[in-house]
């Protein structure tokens, strides 16, 4: 009874540190609707992932372009699917739907 | 599609003393025609007609539609699809308020014409990763002629310019503003399709379609930031052995250009949410032998147009969101009529101001009611324009409401759409004069369609 009040305090703490902004979250989220990402551009850590989330009523086609302009293809994503990549090194990444080529943004893993 | 004009020809055939009568066919043989949007873009990408376009057909564009064409017409959902190869045709019925002075056509009333308008054949999409096309070969069933129509061939990429991404390109095409992003420039604007066989105005500049499939060329474009627009391109005549082969008539007698044809675009863009804004320029200037005739001089043409877009999307996460479109432009033309002058005594130097506005709501992407008023005013010259007191001046509305029953991303038919239309042009002034001017008014029913092979 008496650790209580602390260990709401510890509690808290964690929860107000998962709560802050971070521009290195572990994870995040982009989501696309009206056909745009919801940021241009965005500042992850290596190893960290973003979750694509399709919030349009039509199919998208992900591809992830590193600087030397290779591109890993997420595939197909139907309406409501939400694709998960894992950005593993540093770099700066173009992300481009291949079906909307007015979908862009920028990931920058450092 | 096709938007072979009359203007040059009319202009020489009006000098050279033909009768109204023949003139009046001619303008309804050469009337400007549209292009529409094209199954095998929706083949390529996966994607339903109404992520591209207004009203689930086109050719109104969304921003998507936009951004596919700047993009060299090479966005795909990465499957093989074959050839992109496409098809669309239409029907017609039209009604006048008054019985033409002669048939409207050959083989055809001198009202209440039923008429299978056009019978198109398209290439539309990606020839390799960098380079697409939309190429058409149309029968046009009012002139029973088979000939090439509008065609764009690009290549596009993308790279960063001061700091910002930009896309830019290189276009090769046979119809100045073909190769333009937007609706409100005269190859892509409202109406999408216009009766063949109703009586339209004498008078047109030249960038609003008295070039189409008659020229060739090309330039480069660019789009910095998704906010600056940039084009240039270059085109020149085709000689009438050309245009005798890629069917386009008639071909003896038609005016000529002389030299180098230069044409211009500038436009800035901007999204705002569910608001978008555009605001732009273009022009085109070009010297011009009338009836081919060489006598020394020419005649020069300058154009200088502004244009704006307004687009509001209800729902941007739907793309079968209701939408408001608005498009205008001014079109100013400057002339120096020395070839005309010294044939026909025309007046040496003319002016002629074309404005047009639209404006559409389309509910669900299927019902589009549309409403555009039009003008265009002119020089008046007894010894130029064919009317009675020489004064080309024309006004008045466009009232259409189009249906498109497919097209969305729940449609069962993916491999075509078909768009029925109901159209009314109602004239206040045609061809300089006001009393009797509804004479020319005309009911267009019409059904579209088109499918992919």
């Amino acid at each position: 009874m008496r650790s209580t009040p602390l260990l709401l305090a510890a509690n808290l703490a964690v929860c107000l540190a998962l709560a802050a902004p971070d521009a290195h979250a572990a994870s995040a989220t982009i989501d696309q609707s009206g056909q745009v990402f919801s940021q241009k551009s965005i500042e992850i850590a290596p190893g960290e992932t973003l979750t694509f989330a399709n919030h349009d009523d039509v199919t998208h086609n992900i591809s992830v372009f590193n600087e030397d302009d290779d591109a890993t293809d997420l595939g197909l994503q139907k309406p409501g699917v939400s694709l998960v990549h894992v950005f593993d090194k540093a770099g700066r990444f173009k992300v481009r739907c291949s079906i909307h080529p007015g979908m862009k943004m920028v990931v920058n893993v450092k | 599609m096709a938007a072979i004009l009359p203007g040059l020809l009319l202009r020489a055939r009006l000098r050279h003393g033909a009768s109204r009568v023949a003139l009046l066919l001619l303008v309804l043989i050469l009337r400007p025609s549209q292009a529409i949007a094209i199954p095998s873009f929706a083949q390529q990408t996966g994607q339903p007609c109404a992520a591209c376009h207004v009203g689930a057909f086109g050719p109104q564009l969304k921003q998507y539609g936009r951004d596919f064409k700047l993009n060299g017409y090479t966005a795909g959902d990465g499957h093989p699809h074959g050839l992109p190869i496409a098809t669309t045709g239409y029907v017609s019925f039209t009604h006048t308020d008054a019985a033409q002075p002669a048939p409207a056509a050959v083989h055809f009333a001198v009202n209440d014409n039923f008429a299978i308008d056009q019978l198109s054949l398209y290439y539309g999409g990606r020839i390799t990763n960098s380079v697409g096309a939309f190429a058409q070969v149309t029968y046009d069933g009012v002139a029973h002629q088979l000939q090439i129509d509008n065609t764009d061939v690009r290549y596009a990429h993308d790279t960063d310019f001061l700091g910002q991404d930009t896309v830019y390109g290189f276009t090769a095409n046979n119809n100045p503003t073909v190769s333009d992003l937007w609706n409100s420039t005269p190859v892509w604007g409202f109406p999408y399709n216009s009766s063949a066989l109703a009586p339209t105005p004498l008078a047109a500049s030249l960038i609003d379609g008295g070039l189409g499939q008659r020229v060739a060329g090309g330039g480069g474009y660019a789009m910095w930031n998704d906010l600056v627009y940039v084009e240039a391109d270059l085109y020149r005549g085709l000689g009438y052995d050309v245009l005798d082969a890629t069917g386009i008539v008639p071909v003896t007698g038609t005016d000529k250009t002389r030299g180098l044809i230069p044409y211009w675009r500038l436009a800035l863009q901007r999204d705002f949410g569910r608001h978008y804004v555009e605001v732009g320029t273009y022009g085109i200037t070009a010297s011009v032998l009338p009836g081919g005739i060489d006598v020394g001089p020419s005649d020069r043409f300058t154009d200088f147009a502004f244009d704006a877009n307004y687009q509001f999307n209800v729902n941007a996460k739907s793309v079968i969101s209701d939408i408001v479109s608005a498009h205008a432009t001014w079109i100013h033309e400057d002339a120096s009529l020395g070839a005309s002058q010294f044939l026909s005594g025309a007046l040496k130097s003319h002016r002629l101001d074309t404005a047009r506005a639209d404006v559409s709501y389309s509910f669900f992407a299927t019902i589009t009611p549309t409403l555009q008023y039009f003008q265009t005013s002119a020089t008046n010259d007894v010894a130029y324009w064919a009317t009675p007191d020489g004064r080309p001046d024309s006004s008045g509305f466009i009232a259409e409401v189009a249906y498109v029953p497919w097209g969305k991303p729940d449609s069962f038919i993916s491999w075509g759409n078909v768009r029925f239309a109901v159209q009314y042009v109602d004239y206040t002034r045609f061809d300089g004069y006001t009393h009797d001017a509804s004479a020319n008014n005309a009911l267009y029913f019409s059904i579209w369609a088109a499918a992919h092979f």
